[in-house]
């Protein structure tokens, strides 16, 4: 068909109609559906933040809180470090958490009382019946130091190690003191070179702690 | 030159392209507008490689293949080499003729004999080659005066 056909039909005579005005209307449908859909979207982030439970270890103090478990009240440790059991609690099927308080008075100024976050056993030294911990959430203000430590559940005895030092969460102890559970602390004065030092493993016998086997076991 | 500018001065062709594509006017002003929508989202992935009137048209003719397809009409049949009017009779009337066509060869010959598209522009909103292009357009206007009478 030549372009004369064309005219001579009238095919271009089939483009003179009016238009609506569709572009206005299109952008304002377009800015509607963006704010839907950004609504949508910060809604959808707003439901799972307040109905989705938090997971992963940093929430460990939180999800204690609200979990079944028991007073302790009971006091370990050696001459310079005193850990107080707070309470034990059942956080999950798999899991149980201690909340502890330790103080010790041979933390040095400009250091804080920490806990390894080394996991499993800290030496040889530690009795092989011991279980280790897979996490503990700590809060530590000099010579004091608040955690709660989450185990498997079923394990009766772990220990935990505890260090003095610089910093906050520094997991490579210093050169270790070469302590075993029970050796008597050396004098502070006598330790030559403060980078970390190794205060000594708490061992923690549930049962011993009169904690109900409907909560650790 | 902002955006609703650009789109404006394109409005009336898109319209006119779903008017005489679907010979209903509520339907052509709703795809007309769901074509500058999508257009709204997607102007941000627009290159500049093809004219701005070539990639609307790609638009409107992918919001038309959608309205085809949601409707089960078939879309994509070239038109055969020996184009015959068959069922279509003969019908003498331009606007009838076109309505009467198989959407593939309507939608070349609105987009060109209509529009004013270039071959080329319609290839490209079509996505297939000017070449291509050209000899669907060849068999539609075939079969076009077939069925228009003008034999």
């Amino acid at each position: 068909m030549s372009e004369s056909e064309e005219h001579s039909l009238g095919l271009r005579d089939l483009a003179e109609t009016d238009a609506p005005d569709v572009v206005r209307r299109a952008v304002r449908r377009f800015r509607r559906r963006v704010a839907i859909r950004t609504l949508w979207v910060l809604g959808a982030a707003l439901m799972a933040a307040l109905i989705i439970p938090r997971t992963g270890p940093n929430d460990l103090p939180f999800r204690f809180r609200g979990a079944p478990g028991e007073m302790v009240g009971a006091t370990l440790g050696h001459d310079h470090l005193r850990v107080t059991v707070i309470d034990v609690r059942r956080v999950d099927t798999r899991s149980i958490a201690l909340h502890y308080l330790a103080t010790s008075d041979i933390v040095q100024r400009g250091e804080n009382l920490v806990v390894s976050h080394t996991e499993g056993p800290l030496n040889d030294a530690i009795d092989a019946n011991v279980g280790g911990y897979s996490y503990v959430d700590q809060n530590n203000a000099g010579p004091t130091n608040e955690g709660w430590v989450q185990i498997d559940a079923n394990v009766q005895r772990f220990a935990i190690g505890f260090f003095a030092g610089v910093g906050d969460n520094f997991s490579a102890y210093g050169q270790p003191l070469g302590l075993a559970s029970g050796a008597p602390m050396p004098n502070a004065s006598a330790i030559a070179k403060r980078n970390t030092v190794f205060l000594g493993n708490v061992t923690f016998d549930l049962q011993q702690l009169g904690v109900s086997e409907t909560v650790w076991r | 030159m902002d955006l609703e500018e650009v789109f404006r001065a394109h409005q009336k062709e898109v319209f006119v392209y779903f008017l005489r594509s679907l010979s209903d006017r509520n339907r052509a002003e709703d795809l007309a507008q769901e074509t500058f929508t999508r257009a709204c989202s997607s102007a941000l992935l627009y290159r500049g490689g093809a004219s701005v009137r070539t990639w609307l048209f790609s638009i409107a003719r992918n919001t038309l293949v959608d309205h085809y397809r949601r409707r089960g009409v078939e879309v994509l049949t070239e038109p055969p080499e020996r184009a015959t009017s068959g069922d279509m009779g003969v019908r003498h009337d331009v606007e009838e003729t076109l309505a009467a066509l198989p959407v593939i060869s309507r939608d070349a010959i609105v987009l060109c004999d209509v529009i004013g598209l270039s071959p080329a522009e319609a290839a490209g909103a079509c996505g297939i080659t000017a070449n291509a292009f050209r000899v669907r357009l060849h068999r539609a206007r075939v079969q076009f005066r077939e069925v228009y009478g003008d034999v």
